[in-house]
């Protein structure tokens, strides 16, 4: 998994990271694995109760109470995580770290100016003066993409957009001069076309800044359009990482070719919609093996036995044993 | 088409029994317990009120002065008696009478006419919930003890009194309450579906509504009736409460003013009764209110 | 040309007084006067961003809000805001959001009985439960669901309850306001094939909202595109999709988010040890 080429730029490395929830007997991540270096988005697609959002938190060393880390490493710009205490923490989260949520409305103060939540951001993170503070948020308003940025500064979250305040959540998330941008979602809420301006702006910083970006989403459409590279997680695990373009056009797991051919797009009609039989395990359900293997077309019984992310070609590794078959199907185009 | 639904239609039949079974709701243990042992303490204090006639050594009434202030544990007289010689064991039995079925009426009726006041208001909404809204704002402001003594003055002292003073006023609570809950569960999309299914407006108050909603009111009228207990307490100290030679809680306390120092008996009886009566209230508010939370 | 199911004309919703100190800022304009109408055995879509007036038009044909103007026939007489039975009966809606959309302390039998009951479609308890079990096989459900209540279920099978109920009174029109978005993307299929499954076997009239093109492109014969409370363009969505005459359509496909075509030879056999049959795509 680890990539010779990104060493110098790495960033992030997650290692076999496994969540618990307090109280229950099975892990809800069971072995993530996940670098991100400088200058690249990673996404982590999953749909909702695939530990998707739980191992970003964990990045952050943000876990909600009752979640702890059952193993496995998370190594954050050289600092590890798990094992740092509050203090490393607090440093590590706007310093190194900045993190955007999904819902910009409960993640701003609805009582202060936007501004001012920009300098406080800064003031906490940087050696400034309180006029310092406030030219860097004018700086960030600026940054984000709110013209007249001085005027403002003065407004209240009630008085934008849902894409404005985003842009907010994000320069809030860039006061402390971050080099990693921890995504959790952040244009679920949103419509098509303000997403869409949201991307580029978070591709712009990627190029600009030179920071990394993990991006978890549960919409492939929007992983297509600003990721490098996905990691695919399902019930807790990661099925399959690779290049974007890759991995979208020759998966090779069948979690998702079958997620992939379980999408509406505008060039196929709805006899090319595959449902994915059955449904996703239940939280703390006892799952020897591959998660997907009662799902799955393609399982043999040696499927229900360990798993483990192996490196398939170059650049990608997949967790499906059986990951060949999908190999020699693409291999049909090109041979 | 038809091969991956019919496919889909298995698994998820035997996912779903998997999964029912494993689902199938347990309240939690805290809420079992409290309502328990609510409902022992409650229940016992029924019972006793009930055969009171029964249980008591003697007439709640007859005086013996000359037995007067007796110690507990005197014989015949196992809490011993009060400053006229009246047995405190009998008083407290029929006391619980009085005050259990004031606290019952006077949390009841103000229960339903408030919920239905309100859930009409919030569910109209309007002119009809202006006019309500009003008119619980006026009688949030009105002080209770004054009108209690107009009542009094105008239909006499006694537990009809009592239970009238406490609707009039305390309606409000469970009118504003009410309506505030229907009001945020009828925009919820399942209203909306039972009216787009073209169900009798009264069908959906009733049987979707109100079903929804109920828990809080309820949960809320168990600690009121506390509350109330104390009132009636408050009431008897006032000399405004249960008229004697009827016994009740609070004017036992209050006829034990001048003896608290001196013949201790006579005032922490009764307390404790108000006490574990409040306690088991509590304890059964606690316990529905998280039973129902759960689900 | 067939007669219209559903006719709107003039539509305008308005939200808030306008009286006080905002004066006519203190109002809403969620739709200003849209006209559309339905042909039997078609399924429609309106399409839009939020705070389009899509879902306000959808609630005004469903009955649930009031319109400020305009009228809205049904089978050719006007549908006035107090609806006789057989009106209401005739439209019925699914909805967006499977959490919300089921009464959670009703069991799913309980419901469907009660509807089947109001509307006097069953002549005996018996029956109707006979009647809510055939619409739980309608939707795919088990029967054992009639015992339970929603919390039991996914979002997925929360949905097909739903139209289950909606299905329930025989609608001719069902008005489908955003279905599958609040659902995961492998459930959102089955939700979707389940649609069309039920407009090509019982021949249901669809009303679709929907903000997703892509979605609608599956189950829609035509479709409105909604911006700021008016239709800026109407047609059949194959040719709205590939030759958008307005602007705002032309944004919104720009923005709508594609995935690259799936370079796979799925026909490939499991083991791939020979081709089953050649792809004729």
């Amino acid at each position: 998994m680890s990539r010779p080429d990104v060493a110098d730029r790495r960033l992030l490395s997650v290692r076999d990271l496994r969540l618990r929830v307090g109280g229950e007997a099975h892990d809800v991540v069971r072995g993530a694995s996940l670098d991100a270096a400088r200058g690249e988005v990673v996404g982590i697609a999953g749909e909702s109760g695939s530990g998707k959002s739980l191992t970003l938190r964990a990045i952050a060393g943000l876990l909600p109470t009752g979640v702890t880390v059952a193993g496995g490493d998370i190594e954050v710009d050289r600092v590890d995580v798990v094992k740092a205490g509050p203090q490393t923490l607090r440093k590590l989260r706007g310093a190194t770290v900045g993190m955007v949520f999904q819902e910009p409305m409960t993640a701003l103060n609805p009582t202060m100016r936007i501004g001012r939540q920009i300098a406080e951001a800064a003031l906490a993170h940087g050696d400034l003066s309180r006029s310092q503070a406030k030219a860097r948020a004018i700086e960030l308003l600026e940054r984000v993409g709110f013209p007249e940025p001085a005027r403002r500064y003065r407004q209240f979250p009630h008085q934008l957009s849902g894409g404005m305040r985003q842009r907010v959540v994000i320069a809030i998330a860039l006061a402390g001069n971050p080099s990693l941008l921890l995504c959790d979602e952040p244009t679920t809420a949103l419509d098509a076309t303000v997403t869409l301006r949201i991307l580029d702006l978070l591709t712009d910083l990627v190029r600009d800044l030179g920071i990394g970006i993990v991006f978890v989403t549960h919409d492939l459409g929007v992983a297509a359009r600003i990721c490098d590279r996905i990691a695919v997680m399902y019930a807790g695990q990661v099925v399959e990482e690779g290049p974007t373009a890759e991995l979208l056009r020759r998966p090779r797991h069948p979690y998702t070719l079958a997620l992939l051919r379980a999408v509406p797009t505008r060039d196929r009609d709805i006899d090319g919609l595959r449902a994915i039989p059955g449904n996703p395990p239940q939280r703390g359900e006892e799952l020897p093996g591959c998660a997907f293997a009662p799902r799955c077309e393609y399982a043999e019984p040696a499927c229900r036995s360990e798993i483990e992310l192996v490196p398939v070609d170059d650049d990608r590794s997949t967790s499906c044993r059986r990951h060949s078959v999908l190999a020699a199907m693409a291999g049909g185009h090109h041979d | 088409m038809s091969v991956s639904s019919s496919l889909s239609r298995t698994r998820v039949a035997s996912w779903y029994e998997r999964r029912s079974k494993r689902l199938r709701r347990r309240s939690p243990r805290g809420a079992d317990a409290s309502l328990a042992i609510g409902l022992v303490i409650i229940g016992a204090m029924m019972l006793a009120a009930l055969f009171a006639g029964v249980l008591s050594p003697a007439d709640p009434t007859r005086q013996d002065i000359p037995n007067a202030l007796a110690p507990p544990g005197t014989d015949g007289h196992l809490l011993g008696t009060d400053a006229l010689g009246r047995d405190i064991l009998s008083r407290l039995l029929y006391a619980a009478r009085t005050d259990l079925f004031v606290a019952v009426g006077a949390v009841l009726l103000p229960l339903v006419i408030g919920v239905a006041i309100g859930t009409i208001a919030g569910y109209r909404g309007g002119i009809v919930d202006r006019v309500v809204t009003g008119v619980v704002n006026v009688v949030f402001a009105f002080p209770v003890l004054v009108l209690l003594i107009a009542l009094v003055f105008i239909l006499g002292p006694g537990i009809p009194t009592i239970i009238v003073a406490v609707t009039l006023v305390s309606w409000v609570s469970y009118a504003r309450l009410a309506r505030d809950l229907v009001r945020r569960e009828r925009s919820l999309d399942y209203v909306l579906a039972a009216r787009v299914s073209g169900l009798p407006t009264w069908r959906i108050l009733g049987r979707h509504i109100l079903r929804n909603i109920i828990a809080q009111p309820v949960t809320f009228a168990m600690s009121d009736a506390v509350a109330i207990i104390l009132f009636i307490t408050a009431l008897g100290f006032l000399g405004l409460g249960v008229p004697p030679p009827a016994p009740d809680w609070g004017t036992m306390i209050a006829d034990a003013q001048p003896y608290f120092t001196t013949h201790w008996w006579l005032a922490v009886f009764p307390g404790l009764a108000i006490c574990a009566a409040g306690l088991g209230l509590s304890l059964i508010a606690d316990g529905l209110s998280q039973k129902w939370n759960a689900q | 040309m067939t007669e219209p199911l559903l006719e709107v004309r003039d539509l305008a919703v308005t939200f808030g007084s306008g009286r006080g100190w905002g004066g006519d800022r203190g109002r809403i304009h969620a739709v200003r006067g849209i006209d559309f109408s339905v042909r039997p055995g078609e399924a429609f879509a309106l399409v839009g961003e939020s705070g389009s007036g899509k879902s306000t038009t959808a609630k005004c044909v469903a009955g649930l809000q009031k319109p400020t103007r305009g009228s809205i026939s049904f089978a050719g007489s006007p549908l006035d805001p107090a609806r006789n039975r057989e009106q209401r009966r005739a439209i019925q809606m699914v909805f967006q959001d499977p959490y919300s959309s089921l009464n959670p302390r009703m069991t799913i039998g309980a419901a469907l009985v009660e509807i089947l009951r109001v509307h006097r479609l069953a002549g005996s308890r018996a029956a109707a439960v006979k009647r809510a079990a055939e619409l739980l096989d309608l939707v795919g459900m088990p029967r054992s669901a009639l015992d339970q209540r929603p919390r039991a279920f996914s979002g997925g099978q929360r949905q097909r309850l739903g139209v289950a109920r909606a299905l329930a009174v025989n609608p001719s029109l069902l008005v489908a306001d955003e279905p599958v978005s609040a659902l995961d993307v492998s459930i959102q299929a089955s939700v979707l094939l389940l649609l069309k499954r039920l407009q090509r076997d019982l021949g249901l009239t669809m009303l679709f909202i929907s903000h997703d093109l892509a979605v609608v492109r599956q189950l829609c014969d035509r479709v409105a595109v909604m911006a700021d409370g008016r239709i800026v363009e109407e047609g059949a969505v194959g040719r709205v999709l590939s030759e958008p005459s307005a602007d705002f359509t032309r944004t919104l496909l720009a923005a709508a988010t594609d995935l690259p075509p799936l370079d796979l030879d799925l026909d490939l056999d499991q083991d791939h040890r020979s081709p089953k049959r050649r792809s004729t795509r």
